[in-house]
């Protein structure tokens, strides 16, 4: 694809972060934010888009909505923690408030946090910034 | 995969596709200087960049540049047969993002016309080429007739306009994206707000942590939260005031909210002041312009959100006053449950003193004692290191311990002398009775246990359960301690008050008995002095009351 192509080098050295959501207007502004954050978002409308972006290039961080229909974001978490490379990666849950979901480090998806909607998308930021601190990377090792 | 694309780069993707477009259709793009110098920036043959940089067309060039300027996409034929359609200047090259404006660049095409014509000769006679052999290797296959340069013109056209099309969409998607950003963080405060109003958290801090939230959200300097002061029903929130952020002028800005209050008691709709000189002096250095947010509920003013400039030193604008004016509604019913809860708090313990006064009245020997016996109650319980919560709960069922003795004859607990043992047994009834009155008021569920077990003893011969030790409930030990003390300092009809001492003294011989020991202890050390406020007070009611 010739806009994939025309990216330049600069953009690779940024960062991937990946957000499924199928909510059009979340992706936007979670990828709104994450670029004004200096990352460079990886959109997904749904489970399977995501697994076919995170088969090109690993992210660094997924933000995957819990409720999506077809594949939920439990059995897509679940899916990516198979991939190699991702069995560590932190996952950040999106989900409608209240609803019943696994805690974070709880089961088989591993989450790193749960945010519930509506969220503060400049808040969500700070948490992927924390998530991705280096002294985390430090303990990963 | 269709993902969504979302780089939004100053239109630079759908110019340089343009460039792609034109290069893949086999059209060199030439960049031409304002001295019409051209250049080939695309992939070219050899006689096409002879033809570009040759110094006749730059001639030619020079004296028709201000077509690009007016006429984007116009078709230009500064030489018989070489055809120029002019691309839009700004969007051709990613990697320059601001050229100069007099750079234009244009697809370079030619036609028959130039192979036939005057000019070629010229090109050669001056280049020393054979002028036959130039015209040979010329590629013939790439020449077009001026209808076609006029349709591929068009072509362009089109393309542009798409192009440009979508780069507004892009901009429009993304300007659309922040303000949506913007909303997100105002549900995500609103939504923040509207939860923790429904928790038990005192006032100050909710409005405290809405007031720093809402600074933090919004782009505003500072915000300040005046609470009206005339308002007895707000109680203690009454004229309390909240800063968040750092106003220019601190002093200012505190001193601003009372004079809000009653300068703009009669504003309706959030304001914004641009010219703050006269109101604020010192504040207007720093600050552009001032909000002013009333929060009202059924028209009655509770209290003025305000705030100060904008971060980015502009004037504020109706978007800002929007999130402080739904923010400030929250407040508003923050402030009116607040005064609901207090009312219904009033009414509670107004009835339950009512109550007790009117036990109370039933045997004037006892005038006070369940006020006496509440208090006592609760500087028990917080001696002992009891939460607040349990200490103001121990104090209401102090209050209805003996709400039992309505249904005790007056003759019984009025008796001047020694009471029979069918007497007594009516006497023991009192928590019983004083349990199933109360036990149907869902907000006195929890203080039956202090009325049905302030009588029971430590040893176990209590009434009316002979539980013993700690299966006495906290509530009817606490009670059950302040109870007979407050009996053996008052005067009964049976006898006369004891001496202080003595009854400290009673109650240490009976700590492990009667009391819990441990209660005992902390009991002893109280400090009785309020007490004996009471009883003075009490003495002086009842003297009030029978004169």
């Amino acid at each position: 694809m010739l806009c994939t192509d025309l990216r330049g080098s600069a953009m690779n050295d940024k960062t991937r972060i990946l957000i499924c959501d199928d909510e059009t207007h979340i992706l936007h502004v979670v990828g709104l934010n994450l670029r004004s954050a200096g990352y460079e978002p990886v959109l997904a409308a749904n489970g399977e888009q995501a697994l076919e972006a995170v088969a090109q290039s690993p992210p660094a961080l997924c933000v995957i909505d819990h409720q999506m229909p077809g594949m939920t974001g439990s059995e897509l978490c679940r899916r990516l923690r198979a991939f190699p490379g991702l069995e560590a990666t932190p996952i950040v849950m999106l989900t409608a408030a209240d609803f019943r979901m696994p805690r974070p480090g709880d089961g088989d998806e591993q989450l790193s946090a749960v945010v519930g909607k509506p969220f503060s998308p400049k808040a969500l930021i700070e948490l992927i910034q924390s998530l991705l601190a280096p002294s985390r990377i430090g303990e990963d090792q | 995969m269709t993902r969504i694309d979302l780089h939004i780069h100053s239109g630079g993707v759908s110019g340089r596709r343009l460039v792609e477009r034109v290069a893949a259709l086999g059209f060199p793009v030439v960049r031409i200087d304002p001295d019409g110098h051209a250049k080939a920036t695309a992939p070219c043959s050899w006689f096409e960049r002879t033809v570009i940089e040759s110094a006749d067309l730059a001639r030619a060039l020079r004296g028709s540049m201000e077509q690009f300027d007016n006429k984007n996409q116009a078709l230009l034929q500064p030489i018989p047969g070489v055809y120029l359609v002019a691309l839009p200047p700004r969007y051709t090259e990613p990697n320059d993002l601001t050229p100069p404006v007099e750079t234009r660049y244009a697809a370079f095409m030619l036609g028959q016309e130039f192979i036939d014509g005057e000019a070629l000769r010229r090109l050669c006679d001056r280049a020393q080429l054979d002028w036959d052999a130039t015209r040979q290797r010329a590629d013939i296959q790439r020449l077009i007739t001026a209808a076609e340069a006029q349709r591929l013109s068009h072509a362009l056209h089109w393309m542009q306009e798409d192009a440009s099309g979508r780069r507004v969409q892009r901009e429009e998607l993304h300007s659309l994206s922040e303000e949506l950003s913007n909303n997100y963080e105002e549900l995500s405060l609103i939504y923040k707000l509207s939860h923790s109003m429904t928790l038990n958290q005192p006032a100050e801090e909710f409005f405290r942590e809405a007031c720093a939230e809402l600074h933090e959200v919004s782009s505003l300097n500072w915000i300040g939260l005046e609470i009206v002061g005339n308002q007895p029903r707000l109680k203690e929130l009454q004229g309390q005031s909240y800063l968040a952020g750092r106003p220019g002028a601190p002093g200012e800005a505190e001193r601003l909210g009372p004079r809000l209050v009653l300068d703009y008691a009669d504003l309706r709709e959030p304001a914004i002041i641009d010219d703050t000189t006269s109101l604020c002096p010192e504040l207007s250095a720093h600050d552009k312009s001032l909000l002013i947010v009333p929060l009202r509920r059924d028209g009655v003013l509770l209290g003025m959100l305000f705030g100060g400039g904008r971060r980015d030193g502009e004037y504020l604008t109706s978007i800002d006053a929007k999130l402080c004016a739904s923010i400030s509604n929250n407040l508003a019913i923050f402030l009116e449950n607040f005064m609901l809860f207090e009312d219904a708090q009033t009414l509670f313990l107004g009835t339950l003193h009512a109550l007790t006064r009117a036990i109370d009245a039933k045997d004037s020997y006892t005038f006070g004692h369940s006020e006496r016996v509440a208090a006592l109650s609760k500087t028990l319980a917080r001696a002992a290191d009891l939460d607040e919560a349990t200490a103001e709960r121990i104090y209401l069922s102090g209050l209805v311990h003996d709400v039992g003795k309505i249904g005790v004859p007056e003759a019984v607990l009025c008796k001047a002398g020694r009471l029979t043992d069918q007497e007594f047994e009516s006497i023991k009834m009192h928590p019983a009775i004083g349990a199933g009155i109360i036990r149907d008021i869902r907000q006195m569920e929890d203080l039956i246990p202090g009325v049905l077990h302030h009588h029971e003893r430590w040893d176990g011969r209590g009434y009316p359960h002979r539980l013993t030790g700690l299966d006495i409930p906290l509530f009817g030990r606490v009670i059950g301690l302040a109870d007979a003390f407050d009996a053996m300092s008052s005067n009964r009809t049976y006898r006369s008050a004891l001496e202080h001492p003595r009854v400290l003294e009673e109650i240490r011989l009976n700590r492990g008995t009667q009391f819990d020991p441990e209660l005992a202890d902390v009991f002893l050390n109280l400090d009785f002095e309020p007490y004996f406020d009471m009883i003075r007070r009490h003495r002086a009611e009842k003297g009030l009351g029978s004169a």
